[in-house]
């Protein structure tokens, strides 16, 4: 590999790429659209990125500890629709219900770390399994929008310091310990060793079990959090909440410049690539690209986002 | 001692680091079988503290199954291990850890993506509860990368950006933060390069001088002689011979590692130099440099019909001729001519197109497709042959499989059923078979009885024979110098990517290649 192209693929890597490309676009999208940049479009797409990077968080953990997770979107439906049917508008019901769903994404994380962990069972598979299971509970719990969420939590998202929701402020405080937690935690930095090679940490001393259930735990919990603020965003919650939010997750570990092998990425890379994502359909908007179409784009910008980095030996996607 | 012996026990008062003196980790009656067969009987194994312990044998002669058990990623069925008198089990690596026992593999046991201060004290971090202290860990990297001399490296470096001798130390240094009291070097030497070698016996030094003992495993007699203080080696399962390195000369340890004249049972072989050459185009390799050997060129030829044997350590460069010839690494130099015929090697599909087909050393993986039947994997190769528009012809199939099949003499209950339920030895046959089909000029094998059992090698070995004789060139790579020596007619000896010898007919004999290989010459 020559040097210029072990810097560029190191900027990947490192996380740097995807913020690179975010500033690109940001310039490109105000410079082109008069509406990008307005009073109501910045706290909007602030907003609307806050489920994205929540779950996008904890797949990161799951991923770098050389797991996956596909049943974070159906824990963000289920914990949407129960939330919203049994907290219908009650603030002391609806902090009932989040315990509740905090209880569930705790088991869900569980039971999933004891597929993998006990009976081998690969995560792609476990969780899809799991993934099936949640789908198949929330449509026995409503097959329509229920409920409500109360008004004060739903002004959360919606009052704003400047044009920063407040809910935003919250998840920049959230983001800013998960930041000190990777650098001074023991568990992190063993589930880049689980996640590198199990071999090499078994004999190392470290046990991967107890640091993959972690990182599957931890991952649900993320998923419960995200379906919170995604249902308090829409204020009411429907079997439709979070569809397909795993996908672009996992998306934005990748182009965040993580292996999806594991051991390998950085928390600020996987942020950056939620945040990328959030743009890249905000932008589409913009310019009026129909909703059916979207779709097409998004890919074509990932895949040239990511190839822009490719070395010659190929990505460590 | 003699007085010529370079010992590095020299240094220590001999009262202090004497064998007198009660060994730091003691085996005794050690047996451990794999499947019924014996991999290890009644071992003993005494190692004292400062001393470098020299652990010799050939492949298959136990001594990875010896050091996977002192090291606790293998139990014994049967023996003691002592550590300072105490005896104790291990039932995992960790186990050993915590005993002080440290193996250092040759493929490493270090995260390439984490730093180097990460990768010393992973599973040990300092730091109190959930927390690590990274200052803390940093520092301690950094004295523990001093007390070994290797003060270039940087504890916050990401690991994989360092060379692979630089990795090394670090793995060794990764020793050191396990408190390691018996460290075991798995053939350090085979990835390292001269100057890299002397930074390593520096640090043995630093490391026997603080008492530790070191377990060395190499092929290098010269090696043993310059570090080794005491010698152990092994061949069949069994300890055959241990002494003070200053008793011994390269010559006994050859000795010892052979132990039996007689071989197997020599097969016939099939001597180009005594029957009328066959028809057909010599292969002429000259002034070839393999990729990574450094400045020396290889030249050889290769008759029609004949077989010739590469031996020689790993690292020696024998895999590598292999790699050149199959297309799939291009030589730095040279030409390689097949008749009048100029051969352009670029690629895999290249080298078959120009009559070079490889059966390679992983079968199972490279080889075969394991879930598929016998006769979909004989005619891998030949698909264009047995099909018209792309349409297979069953009947051309049957018949092609039927023949080679038998030629092969695979055994086998139908030709549908999958390659993954035969013998190692049937999978052999099937490969062979595939290749064959190709009519190749030149059969390339890497490790052809590797895992392969006894009646299958004779009869692997009787069909290499038959497709020699029928005139293609075939060339054997093997780290088992037995094989090579029932398989060919003449065997190069390579080392260090050159040829040190060429043996044939008497000279051809296991302690001659393992002399030749083994042993620096000047």
């Amino acid at each position: 590999m020559t040097a210029v192209t072990s810097r560029i693929s190191h900027l990947f890597t490192s996380g740097v790429a995807v913020w690179l490309i975010i500033a690109a676009l940001a310039v490109v999208a105000s410079v082109t659209s008069d509406s990008f940049l307005t009073e109501r479009n910045v706290p909007n797409l602030l907003g609307q990125t806050i489920p994205l990077i929540i779950i996008t968080c904890g797949l990161f953990i799951a991923i770098i500890a050389g797991q996956i997770d596909l049943s974070v979107a159906a824990l963000v439906k289920l914990t949407a629709v129960l939330v919203s049917g049994i907290g219908d508008g009650d603030m002391g019901k609806f902090l009932i219900a989040v315990l509740l769903a905090y209880g569930i994404g705790i088991a869900v994380g569980l039971i999933n770390a004891m597929l993998v962990v006990i009976f081998k069972v690969p995560a792609f598979i476990a969780t899809l399994a799991m993934f099936s299971v949640l789908e198949g509970l929330v449509l026995a719990y409503t097959v329509k929008g229920v409920g409500s969420v109360p008004t004060t939590v739903i002004n959360f998202f919606y009052d704003r310091v400047g044009p920063l929701p407040y809910a935003f402020l919250a998840l920049i405080v959230m983001l800013g310990l998960l930041f000190l937690w990777f650098r001074v935690a023991r568990l992190p930095m063993r589930m880049y060793a689980a996640g590198g090679d199990r071999e090499v940490a078994r004999r190392s001393g470290v046990n991967s079990g107890p640091v993959i259930t972690w990182s599957l735990v931890l991952c649900s919990l993320f998923a419960v959090t995200a379906g919170i603020a995604q249902v308090s965003r829409a204020g009411v919650g429907a079997p439709t909440t979070g569809e397909g939010l795993e996908l672009a997750a996992i998306t934005a570990v990748i182009i965040g410049g993580a292996s999806l092998l594991g051991g390998r990425g950085k928390l600020i890379g996987a942020i950056g690539g939620a945040v990328l994502l959030a743009l890249i359909d905000n932008s589409l908007n913009m310019i009026g690209v129909s909703q059916y179409s979207q779709g097409l784009f998004r890919g074509a910008i990932i895949v040239m986002a990511i190839a822009l980095f490719i070395t010659k030996k190929g990505a460590r996607v | 001692m003699s007085s010529l012996s370079h010992s590095t026990s020299a240094d220590f008062p001999a009262s202090a680091k004497g064998r007198g003196e009660a060994p730091l980790l003691r085996m005794r009656g050690i047996h451990k079988s794999f499947a019924g067969i014996p991999a290890l009987i009644d071992v003993d194994l005494d190692l004292h503290a400062g001393k470098v312990h020299a652990l010799l044998g050939q492949n298959g002669a136990g001594k990875s199954t010896l050091i996977s058990i002192m090291s606790g990623v293998l139990q014994p069925d049967s023996g003691v291990i002592e550590v300072d008198g105490h005896e104790v089990s291990f039932s995992s690596p960790n186990d050993a850890l915590r005993g002080g026992v440290v193996a250092v593999y040759q493929e490493l046991s270090l995260l390439p993506a984490m730093t180097v201060a990460e990768n010393l004290f992973l599973g040990i971090e300092p730091g109190a509860g959930p927390f690590v202290d990274r200052a803390a860990m940093n520092r301690r990297a950094r004295e523990v990368l001093d007390q070994l001399g290797a003060s270039e490296i940087e504890p916050t470096t990401v690991l994989g950006e360092l060379s692979i001798a630089s990795q090394q130390l670090v793995e060794i240094a990764k020793a050191l933060t396990r408190h390691a009291r018996v460290v075991i070097l798995d053939e350090p030497s085979a990835v390292l390069g001269n100057d890299e070698l002397a930074l390593l016996y520096a640090m043995i030094k630093k490391l026997t001088d603080s008492g530790i003992s070191i377990v060395y495993i190499t092929h290098r007699l010269d090696e043993v002689m310059e570090i080794a203080d005491e010698v152990t080696v092994m061949r069949d399962g069994r300890k055959v011979l241990e002494e003070s390195r200053a008793e011994l000369s390269q010559q006994d340890m050859i000795q010892a590692m052979v132990g039996r004249e007689v071989l197997l049972d020599a097969p016939p072989k099939w001597q180009v130099g005594t029957s009328t050459p066959l028809d057909g185009p010599q292969l002429e390799v000259t002034g070839v440099r393999l990729p990574g050997m450094g400045e020396d060129t290889l030249d050889f030829t290769l008759q029609p019909g004949e077989i010739l044997g590469v031996a020689g350590l790993t690292g020696s460069g024998r895999s590598r001729v292999l790699r050149v010839l199959a297309g799939l690494e291009p030589a730095e130099s040279g030409t390689i001519t097949l008749g009048d015929q100029m051969l352009q090697l670029r690629s895999p599909r290249a080298a078959i197109r120009q009559g070079i087909v490889l059966v390679p050393e992983d079968r199972k993986r490279l080889g075969l497709i394991l879930n598929q039947s016998v006769s979909n994997n004989v005619v891998l190769s030949i698909l264009q042959k047995v099909s018209n528009w792309g349409w297979l012809r069953s009947s051309a199939l049957r018949a092609h499989t039927d023949s080679l099949v038998e030629r092969m003499r695979v055994k086998l209950a139908s030709t549908s059923q999958e390659v993954r339920f035969l013998s190692g030895g049937n999978q052999q046959k099937v490969v062979l078979a595939r290749c064959i089909g190709t009519k190749p000029k030149i059969l390339l094998l890497d490790e052809p009885l590797r895992g392969v059992d006894i009646g299958a090698k004779s009869e692997i070995i009787d069909i290499v024979g038959q497709i020699a004789s029928q005139g293609t060139s075939v060339i054997v790579v093997s780290s088992e110098i037995e094989d090579v020596l029932a398989l060919t007619d003449r065997i190069l000896v390579l080392r260090d990517g050159r040829m040190v010898r060429e043996l044939r007919g008497d000279e051809a004999t296991e302690a001659n290649v393992l002399e030749f290989s083994s042993v620096a010459t000047p």
